[in-house]
């Protein structure tokens, strides 16, 4: 795994240049002060600069954002949000309980990542305006591993995807830009989606400023693709089975670290245990298919123990200089190991007991072999079991999607099932799942429209605007069979040691982001990968090196908005050996399934 | 002068800017002219060479002085105290009082003063007060200590560091005034014969010294605290003189009708005989001497040109000056003189260099040039910068000195000012061309140079009347300035909206690049539609949102709505911020759409949003008509189920005391059986027509899960079971009563009975079955469940295995 990453490219500058603006923001408001972060940025802001740092800018307490105002301790306070209303909301509420007490407290509201305009006029509103100064402070990509970057910004799906509010995409195309002001221009350009335009043209609004000689460097990315999440949602909604993944449907991975539960850490308190390749056990089993990992670490633990146990034969000399050197870091890799074990057996206890029919339902349905009916019957179980809402849906609408559709009566008779089991409010989240075509349902884009020809108006205006319902005739499994997703069935997959981008769904599915990535890459783009991206929605942008110039090295940086799974990425990290080139992955935010389709619900 | 000879100083109230600065003339009304003109005065502003820039009908009160603020504004002091500033060319700028005080006593007299950074003004109220304001622009008036009640004959502004001082001559004292002292402080110039008022008094221009004029006709020179006398003078002349002024700071200079007396520090003096009536304009300096016809200037020759110039001197810059002319004769004179100065030739170089720079005539530049160049070859590592900048410095002086332009500079004022500054100044007086050479000929950066003034000039080509029509001017505009970066099209479409020309101004703004100006002004010029167009193709959505809110405000909800139907992407967005925001507008829209799906959809957030049940009850009932307006039978069949379910809920809440609200159905039957109220499950699974299978599972993992075990057990007993018995066992597991599953293990049905009886650990059992259905598989499956502990089983197995009858 090593060999494409010794390439220069040092990514870490990208956290220094955050970190660097942070402290800048900070320094607007001198002297000491309390911090008061959004739940939400809490984790990248932890990821973008330590305590210690934050501290020796004048930060004395950090406070979570919640309901009621912490207590007044410095004179300043500096509130660090999201541009949203609850938020907001809460932060007007202290300010106004503060004034009562203190009212010589300074109050700064730093906003993340951009001050929009409505933002001032609902602290105006508030009767704010002027009593509180007002900051922004928009990341960079963060590097959550040298190969990994991520905006985290979690709401970007469902801004973008379901309330056609494309925002964000601003953010991203400046995060790019960034990219390019450090490493040079980018030749070659492949961007597909809607987001994904809208980043482009963003992209090209910012190049046009920036100074035409900075430009001229010899770019060290030599490719860039950029890819909305609906151009694959088969991907997310498929349990992952690599390590990474496993971990991150289980804990949860926010901005690289992962918060283990006490039973696994066996403490007390549950541990924060930054994920990445610093960590050579991690970096060795997290792309590994799940069920090779416990065995990896057994064979490793037995190294361990035998390079151990080969100290009680040594003589005094060679015993300090085994104590000197090596008793540490096996004792580290010791304590790695133990945590994985214990990580991996947790994990294989609290597996749903029928994780295989589940695992066998879902890879049915993808690649066509199992029984639809079978797997309808499957879910209507799940649902009366009332496992949870995500899990149901997840499966619900992996069933919709590879069936090109279901019915409606169908339709109806899951919806209801649904309601009944997990709330009528629901109704909302079914809908909204429709909007973004996740929910494919085959018939006229109005729900329950009685087929009188009355459809909702608005609704084909939000399409026009997110233009996610799925095209007639177009569905999912002729995609996947233009862009040879499924892989054929008669050649086995090797899920230990992977040649194919498969290995990641047992060899079911290939996640279709990497498998076009890998298509340019390998130089079957061209006009025919052109012509099969037609078929997922939206539309490409493709932008070429004029010719004479360089066609750049053989380092790509893929950009995915709207998140990405470990899946895709444990597939990227396969393709970079395949097909020798670096590859940088970088998204709005690392997602699950549960967690893209848990981001549209009514609450 | 270029105003001719038609104008005799005399008969004006004259008032001259610094630094070559324009003239103000209005007719002195305190002296008896004849005039053309009767009623209000006119004011004429004039360039330096008398070229006219302006002239203006002051309409206002009693003009009592006039002046000139540092960056050239035209100051006017009114007699009840009123200040109004105009530009150079008579444009109107602002006006600020000096105080109620001021307005209701009248001025005596005004002093307009100038410092580094500030203009300020000074008056002299009828009743003896001193009122300051020390920056025009931030008018704020302070009032200084009172005076003793007398004749004032004369007073002056001192400056110092931070505060400003005024001395007043009354009588025969001299009194200081300032912030600090809460009275005046007299003070006691040394006189060397006593006796005499103080009649007249002037600063230099560097507020350091003073000369101080007795009704005797002394002249007392010294330092601007009075501490130090320099020099004492005796003018032998009883009549005041009209003027007293510095020259720079090496002497002063008396001036009569016609005569002109220069007194050094030193107390030597010179008389000058003026062919008119003039005014003196103390420069840092400098003097100018201002008469009908002509405009000097008076300065004490550098002592750098006294040497380099001065005949028979023997310092090295002359005789480099001799050597290089004796080269262009051909003579040897050239080597005799560079072989007196061998040594300091660098020196030489640099006398001549500076000659130059403090001399007026081209010529007499050109030949020091010349011979600061010949020495300079001489030493070849000699850093050329010096000599550059007084070549390509000069030129620009000669250039602005000329009398089109009128502003005659000295080389130390140029260096104060600095050549940014400079370019300003020509701009303000509109000599585009020449500020653009000068730009180009410097090779200033264009951010500081060319774009700088092309943008100004578009500007003013904005407010000028044209007979071309508004597309022509924009294309013309376009055409000159292009897209360089640092010129604003904004700023310019600014300018011309300012001055009413609102289409030009719409044209204007399409040249603007940056997306955001361009859609603030389009917003400002009630260009809105436009606005929002451009919005969005930015694709910026806060800058969409900022149109949207600004139209909003500006028209009815009706006509917004109309309005941003036809911009599908801001309809989308407008529709988000409504649900965080405004849930009513939203529901306008919808309305507006006879989308009656989306409204049932809003009303179903209400109900969830609100904590009132009767609320919610009534959100959920409109929620259903409007899906049956939108016919959609389905979701209204849904939203009637619920409505139906919230009424048990009801109930049910008053009859167990329990909280039964915005629970699912399912949680609702989940609860009731968690309480072993199973009639009542019973009745809702009538009501709800649960279907059989589901409502297995929910009493399946119900019961386990309150450990209702009798209960669960007599429920299996029930001969129609839709769903098998592997729930009971996984459910039993699940809440960890491994006895009870093993009872309902057995009764699975035979393809998962292994897997089932291995999870109840009934492995004798599994192998029995196993044995029954003849599988070896099965066994093999046994074989991997068992532990250390089953080593008897496992030869057992093994023992089967062995036999070829088990199928695979």
């Amino acid at each position: 795994m090593s060999e494409p990453r010794t390439l220069g490219l040092d990514v870490e500058i990208l956290r220094r240049l955050s970190s660097d603006r942070l402290v800048r923001v900070l320094e607007d408001a001198p002297g000491a002060k309390d911090l008061i972060i959004d739940g939400d940025l809490m984790k990248m802001l932890d990821r973008i600069s330590g305590a210690t740092l934050l501290r020796s800018h004048g930060v004395e307490k950090m406070y979570k954002l919640e309901r009621l105002p912490p207590p007044v301790q410095s004179g300043q306070r500096v509130y660090v949000v999201r541009p949203s209303l609850v938020p907001l909301k809460y932060v007007a509420d202290h300010v106004h309980t503060d004034k009562l007490n203190h009212p010589d407290v300074r109050v700064h509201i730093v906003v993340v990542p951009r001050l929009v305009s409505w933002v001032t006029a609902l602290l105006e509103e508030e009767g704010l305006y002027g009593a509180v100064t007002l900051h922004e402070f928009t990341p960079d990509f963060i590097p959550l591993d040298d190969d990994l970057l991520s905006l985290e910004m979690t709401n970007f799906f469902r801004d973008a995807f379901l309330e056609g509010d494309f925002s964000g995409c601003m953010s991203v195309a400046r995060a790019i830009n960034t990219l390019q002001g450090l490493y040079g221009r980018i030749p070659n350009v492949l961007a597909h989606g809607r987001a994904a335009k809208a980043v482009i043209n963003a992209l090209q609004a910012l190049t046009d400023r920036n100074s035409p000689k900075k430009m001229l460097q010899t770019p060290e990315i030599g490719h860039l693709f950029i890819f909305d999440r609906d151009a694959d949602y088969v991907t997310p909604l498929l349990t992952q089975l690599t390590y990474e993944g496993v971990i991150d449907e289980h804990f949860g991975i926010k901005a690289g670290v992962v918060e283990f539960p006490t039973d696994v850490v066996g403490q007390d308190a549950p541990r924060k245990v930054p994920l990445n390749s610093k960590d050579t056990i991690y970096d060795n089993i997290r792309n590994r298919h799940f069920a090779g990992v416990s065995n990896y670490l057994i064979t490793r633990a037995r190294e361990v123990k035998a390079k151990k146990d080969q100290a009680q034969t040594m003589t005094t000399g060679q015993m300090r200089d085994f104590v000197a050197n090596e008793l540490r870091t096996l004792q580290a890799l010791q304590t790695t190991l133990g945590l994985h074990l214990k990580a991996c057996e947790t994990i294989t206890n609290s597996m749903p007991r029928d994780f295989e029919t589940r695992l066998g339902t879902e890879h049915g349905l993808v690649t066509g072999a199992g029984n639809s009916g079978k797997a309808r019957k499957y879910i209507k179980n799940c649902i009366a079991r009332m496992l949870p809402l995500a899990t149901n849906l997840r499966l619900l609408c992996l069933l919709t999607l590879t069936q090109d559709g279901i019915t409606r009566r169908e339709y109806e008779e899951f919806s209801s099932q649904v309601l009944m089991a997990h709330g009528y409010k629901h109704l909302v989240t079914l809908h909204h799942l429709r909007q973004l075509g996740i929910l494919a349902v085959v018939d006229s884009p109005s729900v329950g429209g009685g087929g009188s020809g009355s459809t909702a108006p608005l609704q084909d205006r939000f399409a026009q605007v997110t233009s996610l319902l799925p095209k007639k005739g177009s569905g999912w499994r002729s995609a996947a069979k233009r862009l040879k997703l499924i892989p054929d069935a008669d050649e086995p997959v090797d899920l230990h040691n992977p040649t194919h981008l498969s290995y990641v769904f047992n060899g079911a599915y290939t996640p279709a982001i990497p498998k076009v990535v890998g298509d340019a890459l390998n130089g079957r783009g061209g006009q025919s990968l052109l012509d099969n991206l037609k078929v997922l929605p939206g539309s490409t942008v493709i932008t070429s090196p004029s010719a004479g110039s360089p066609a750049g090295p053989r380092v790509a940086l893929v950009v995915v908005l709207g998140g990405l799974t470990f899946a895709e990425v444990a597939a990227f990290r396969l393709l970079a050996l395949t097909s020798a080139t670096r590859i940088i992955v970088a998204s709005t935010n690392t997602t699950t399934g549960a967690q893209l389709i848990s981001s549209v619900f009514q609450d | 002068m270029e105003w001719g000879g038609g104008i005799n100083l005399g008969d004006f109230m004259v008032a001259a800017a610094q630094y070559g600065g324009p003239l103000a003339l209005t007719r002195d009304e305190t002296k008896f002219t004849k005039t053309q003109h009767a009623g209000k005065p006119l004011i004429f502003i004039f360039s330096s060479s008398g070229r006219k820039i302006s002239s203006f009908k002051w309409t206002s009160g009693f003009l009592l002085s006039l002046g000139w603020s540092r960056s050239e504004d035209l100051v006017c002091v009114q007699e009840d105290g009123a200040v109004s500033i105009y530009d150079m060319f008579g444009t109107y700028q602002h006006t600020f009082n000096m105080g109620q005080e001021v307005k209701d006593t009248h001025i005596q007299s005004a002093q307009i003063f100038t410092s580094h950074r500030e203009t300020g003004v000074a008056i002299l109220s009828k009743s003896n007060r001193i009122f300051m304001v020390s920056n025009i622009y931030e008018p704020k008036t302070r009032k200084y200590p009172d005076i003793p009640g007398g004749v004032v004959e004369c007073w002056c502004v001192v400056r110092e560091e931070r505060h400003t001082n005024v001395l007043v001559s009354q009588g025969r004292d001299l009194l200081l005034l300032n912030h600090i002292e809460q009275r005046p402080q007299p003070l006691y110039p040394e006189w060397n014969e006593a006796g005499g008022c103080i009649v007249e008094m002037a600063v230099s221009t560097n507020s350091r010294h003073i000369a101080l004029l007795s009704d005797t006709g002394k002249l007392w020179i010294g330092s601007s605290d009075i501490r130090i006398k320099y020099c004492e003078y005796d003018a032998k002349s009883q009549v005041k003189p009209k003027q007293l002024a510095w020259c720079g700071t090496g002497a002063v200079v008396l001036l009569w009708d016609m005569t002109l007396e220069v007194v050094s520090v030193n107390g030597d003096a010179t008389s000058y005989y003026l062919d008119s009536t003039s005014h003196l304009v103390q420069e840092a300096d400098g003097l100018r001497v201002l008469g009908s016809i002509t405009h000097d200037v008076l300065q004490k020759v550098p002592l750098v040109v006294t040497e380099t110039l001065g005949i028979g001197s023997m310092a090295p810059g002359a005789l480099l000056l001799e050597a290089a002319k004796g080269f262009q004769e051909r003579s040897t004179r050239a080597n005799d003189c560079l072989g007196m100065i061998k040594d300091s030739v660098e020196e030489a170089v640099n006398q001549c260099l500076q000659a130059a720079q403090h001399e007026y005539r081209p010529q007499a530049q050109k030949m020091l040039l010349r011979a600061a160049l010949f020495g300079k070859s001489f030493i070849p590592e000699m850093n050329p910068e010096p000599c550059k900048k007084a070549i390509f410095t000069l030129r620009v002086l000669n250039a602005v000195r000329d009398y089109r332009v009128g502003l005659p500079l000295t080389w130390n004022e140029l260096e104060h000012l600095t050549l940014p500054v400079l370019l300003d100044r020509l701009v303000y007086r509109r000599y585009f061309p020449l500020a653009l050479q000068i730009a180009d000929f410097l090779k200033l950066p264009e951010s500081d140079g060319t774009s700088r003034i092309l943008a100004h000039w578009a500007c003013y080509k904005v407010l000028q009347p044209s007979q071309k029509s508004d597309e022509q001017i924009a294309k013309e505009i376009n055409s000159k300035l292009g897209y360089t970066p640092g010129i604003s099209y904004t700023d310019i479409a600014n300018r011309a909206d300012q001055a009413g020309r609102k289409q030009l101004a719409i044209k204007l703004i399409e040249y603007e690049c940056r997306a955001k100006e361009q859609v603030l002004v389009l917003m400002r010029l009630g260009e809105d539609q436009t606005a929002l167009r451009r919005a969005l193709q930015s694709g910026d959505t806060d800058l969409i949102y900022t149109v949207l809110h600004h139209l909003r405000q500006k028209l009815s909800s009706g006509e917004f709505l109309m309005l941003i139907r036809n911009f599908p992407v801001a309809q989308s967005l407008h529709i988000r911020s409504c649900q965080e925001l405004d849930m009513e507008q939203l529901r306008d829209i919808l309305v507006q759409e006879d989308d009656f799906h989306g409204q049932g959809l809003l009303r179903i957030k209400e109900a969830y949003n609100t904590y009132r049940t009767d609320s919610h009850q009534a959100s959920l009932v409109g929620a259903a008509e409007l899906f049956r307006k939108a016919k959609s039978e389905s979701a209204c069949q849904m939203t009637e189920e619920q409505i139906k379910l919230n009424k048990w809920q009801m109930r049910l809440e008053e009859s167990q005391q329990k909280p039964y609200a915005k629970k699912s159905l399912h949680d609702t039957v989940h609860q009731l059986l968690l309480d072993g109220q199973i009639k009542e499950t019973e009745k809702l699974r009538v009501e709800f027509k649960i279907p059989e299978r589901r409502y297995w599972w929910l009493r399946v993992v119900a019961h386990a899960q309150a450990n209702h075990w009798e209960e669960l057990a007599n429920f299996s007993k029930n001969k129609k079971n839709p769903i098998g018995f592997e729930p009971f066992v996984d459910a039993c597991l699940k809440n960890g009563n491994k006895i009870e599953a093993q009872k309902y293990a057995m009764k699975v049905r035979d393809e998962n009975k292994i897997t089932y009886l291995i999870k109840c650990g009934l492995l004798e059992e599994a192998v029995k079955v196993a044995q029954e259905q003849r599988s070896a598989s099965s066994l093999t499956k046994v074989l991997v469940a068992c532990g250390p502990q089953h080593q008897n089983l496992q030869s057992r197995i093994q023992v089967l295995l062995s036999d070829s009858s088990f199928k695979n």
